[in-house]
């Protein structure tokens, strides 16, 4: 059930939400996209949507969890969106066709063994992981947040879990391997020395 | 690569499988006393249990170091929301809400100069990435909000359209008096995002009114445009009814036709698309609307039916599966050739359902229990041999049950079983090249009147016919190696696979669509796109769509590109060439539904949309 669509009341309560939980948001969308510019794009559209859709929120005390739900829809959108690749050419300004110096020096930052397996798991099950490990969310929170069922959050999360684990161990082998490849090269260096 | 794969649900599998999700669930919060009980004694006597519990915690620990670093956003970002936000109250204001602007003066209050100035509308293009735009940010009429755009005289540009040769989309909407409207529309170009530079799907598309008697649950067009299928549900189960609605091609126009539509004589046979705008049929109105339209056909009723009806390629069958309405069996499979008086069930296992037609031939999926019997209603007593009392750790195991599928040449009644076991559902593609199928058992729903996914995986295959299967030689369906030529016999003729195999290869690919409990999967007339909605349950009305690519030479899994991941549709969608259409449920944004179309040109892909309206059919 919906109530009625007071302006005044949307704009007062989602100046409250954001003064609230704008940082957790963004955070969320950082990590799920790995973008700080897109991230703070879309954390606004986030708050957008919560403003144009104040009237699907029943209990405010639920606000945060529907703030979440509207911000994984938004991320998985996008996310979405940008596999549909290769488009026609425009002639305006293409931002973000080529990644600046500093975004290169962020994902350089942000690419740590975890931050990679994270990157390799399926979006939805990385959005579990994050809203259920970092982000606190509950069961039920986490169900409304990803628009499922209670059983299916659960079911998602352990495959989550499962898929981590898989891309951590993939990434120590990778490791591994490349360190080996480069003991052989300094052996290699050592022997041409002598 | 070809993905680990289970043919066999075990119970001791199971039973880990279980274990490993209470402990996910446990380090989400403490499990209840039972679930806590059986895992505790469970993982006293499993290693490999007491393994992933340690793992998994590892995991945790290792994720939460991420709290370490709590990203900042950035200072202006309460500005630009606040600036968007204002944009939008303005918009649904209109001239009368200038009060009501004032009353919420703390939106505008510190927004910067020029603070939203490089957040102007930006559509990224040319091969790389996609970002999602955020709307031009528009100076207020008042002195309140002071925002500069960085060209405020100009527009942002907008994206070229992308001109495709796609096939018609056809959709049904209400109209009034209780009568629906049928659109059939050209897409001839799509935006790289909806709607920004295309015209709304159908605007210029006349629309036909066609009487359809009470609410229908679903409707199929027939490949000549000339009948539609349509299922409605009464109030008692007597009067579940599937009929079968004419529609004109020819002759007067129906009484709510608008004067300035086209003649009905403007059909075009499905063969040779029409040109835009395409007109629609036409079916004479009744004059009850409550009941089944004059001049219908009622080919089956009181039953139910279960998925959707679909027409053989030559239009000359029809094929579905249905239950009684009361639900007193499961659902068989029905036959209607076009021109009879009546669908004819031709199973009698009351468990078998259509899947799909392979040109002329039906393929459809039966459940099984052990001893080869059918299962009939999920929640009968014919449990299976493998009942979950035979131990106390499958005490938790849902039923698990097989599925067999197989080929009906409906003029023949020839049956062909598939070779392989734990198919269900199977689609192939039109060059009978490639299926997609469950590879898995079912468990009954909580109601008992239907199944839904157990163990498995949704998998991409090679398909094998005797006498058209490729060489053993040939790549997986997911290997990316270029196909190789079929190994010569001594007589020079291609070797074919043996004779005995028939339907998949037994190589399978899984497919990542996320979780599912339920699946449709239709293959485009071009062979080289997969779409499958996916959805928890087999009562969800809502769920969501996916879109595969495969290359075109070799059938392999594209890995490079996923134009749909995951998109809310409705149950019913269409996928032909060129486009894929399905109807987006009422959205977040409070949106009604709209018929959403996914346009593709090659590797270009974009999107084009109608205008909201509620109780939107999917009809081609």
């Amino acid at each position: 059930m919906t109530r009625s669509w007071d302006q005044d009341e949307a704009g007062v309560f989602v100046e409250g939400l954001f003064a609230k939980h704008h940082g957790e948001i963004y955070a969320y969308l950082i990590r799920m996209l790995r973008d700080p510019d897109l991230a703070a794009d879309l954390t606004q559209d986030a708050f957008v949507k919560a403003y144009k859709n104040y009237d699907t929120l029943e209990k405010h005390e639920n606000a945060r969890a529907w703030l979440y739900q509207i911000a994984h829809r938004v991320a998985l959108d996008d996310i979405r969106r940008r596999k549909i690749v290769r488009m026609i050419p425009w002639t305006g300004e293409a931002r973000g066709a080529a990644p600046s110096a500093e975004r290169l020096a962020m994902d350089l930052r942000l690419s740590g063994p975890l931050e990679r397996a994270l990157a390799k798991i399926p979006e939805r099950q990385r959005a579990a992981l994050l809203l259920a490990e970092l982000h606190d969310l509950t069961g039920l929170e986490l169900a409304a947040a990803m628009s499922v069922s209670h059983v299916a959050a659960r079911a998602i999360l352990t495959r989550a879990r499962e898929s981590l684990r898989r891309a951590l161990a993939a990434e120590k082998e990778a490791e591994q391997a490349a360190e080996a490849e480069r003991d052989a090269h300094f052996a290699s260096q050592a022997r041409g020395d002598r | 690569m070809t993905l680990p794969f289970r043919h066999r649900h075990h119970d001791q599998e199971a039973s880990h499988d279980r274990a490993r999700a209470l402990i996910s669930a446990e380090l989400l919060q403490p499990l209840g006393g039972d679930d806590a009980t059986w895992l505790a004694r469970h993982v006293d006597a499993c290693a490999e249990c007491r393994r992933d519990r340690e793992g998994f915690k590892a995991d945790q620990a290792l994720l939460r170091t991420l709290r370490d670093t709590t990203p900042q956003p950035p200072r202006d970002l309460w500005a630009r929301t606040a600036a968007a936000i204002d944009r939008e109250a303005g918009s649904r204001r209109g001239p009368a809400g200038a009060s009501a602007r004032q009353g919420r003066r703390g939106f505008a209050r510190g927004l910067p100069v020029g603070a939203a100035a490089g957040v102007l509308v930006l559509l990224v293009a040319l091969g790389l990435s996609y970002r999602q735009a955020i709307p031009p940010l528009v100076p207020p009429a008042s002195g309140d909000v002071a925002v500069v755009s960085a060209s405020p005289a100009q527009p942002p540009p907008q994206p070229t359209p992308l001109a495709v040769a796609a096939g018609d989309v056809g959709w049904v909407r209400p109209a009034a008096n209780g009568r629906w409207e049928l659109l059939i529309s050209r897409v001839d170009e799509v935006c790289p995002r909806t709607r920004q530079g295309c015209e709304s799907l159908g605007e210029n598309t006349p629309s036909r009114t066609v009487d359809l008697g009470r609410d229908p649950s679903g409707m199929t067009l027939s490949p000549s445009q000339d009948q539609l299928v349509v299922h409605s549900v009464g109030n008692d189960p007597e009067a579940d009814r599937v009929y079968v609605v004419p529609l004109e091609t020819s002759g007067p126009v129906g009484t709510d036709t608008p004067p300035s539509e086209p003649p009905a004589t403007q059909v075009a046979p499905p063969t040779e698309p029409p040109s835009t705008p395409a007109a629609s049929p036409v079916v004479t109105p009744s004059e009850t609307p409550g009941s089944t339209p004059s001049g219908a056909i009622e080919i089956a009723s009181g039953v139910t039916m279960i998925g959707e009806a679909a027409y053989s390629s030559d239009g000359r069958w029809l094929a579905f599966s249905a239950r009684p309405a009361d639900g007193s069996t499961g659902p068989d499979l029905y036959l209607w050739h076009v021109g009879d008086a009546a669908a004819t069930p031709v199973t009698t296992d009351h468990a078998t359902y259509f899947s799909a037609w392979l040109n002329d031939t039906v393929l459809a999926s039966s459940v099984i229990t052990m001893a080869g019997t059918p299962a009939g209603v999920p929640g009968a007593s014919d449990a299976p041999e493998t009942s979950p009392a035979a131990s106390p750790e499958s005490a938790a195991a849902p039923l698990a049950f097989h599925p067999t599928s197989f080929l009906l040449d409906p003029d023949s009644g020839a049956r062909t079983e598939l070779t392989q076991p734990d198919v269900w559902l199977p689609v192939v593609d039109r060059g009978r090249r490639v299926t997609a199928y469950w590879s898995g058992t079912l468990v009954p729903t909580a109601d008992g009147l239907d199944w839904q996914l157990g163990e498995g995986q949704l998998v991409l295959d090679r398909w094998l016919e005797p006498g058209s299967g490729p060489s053993p030689s040939e790549p997986s369906a997911a290997s990316s190696d270029p196909p190789t030529e079929p190994a010569a016999d001594p007589s020079g003729n291609p070797s074919t696979a043996p004779l005995e195999v028939v339907g998949p290869a037994g190589d399978p690919v899984e497919l990542d669509v996320g979780e599912l409990g339920v699946f449709k999967a239709l293959f485009g007339s071009e062979g080289t796109r997969l779409a499958i909605w996916v959805a928890d349950d087999p009562s969800a009305e809502v769920g969501r769509l996916h879109l595969i690519v495969l290359d075109p030479d070799t059938g392999t899994l594209d890995q490079d590109i996923r134009p749909l991941a995951g998109e809310p549709s409705l149950r019913r969608f269409s996928v032909d060439k060129g486009r894929l259409a399905w109807v987006s449920p009422r959205g977040q944004d409070g949106q009604e539904s709209a018929v959403q179309v996914l346009g593709w040109k090659g590797r270009n892909f974009g999107e084009i949309q109608t205008i909201p309206a509620k109780d939107l059919f999917i009809v081609r």
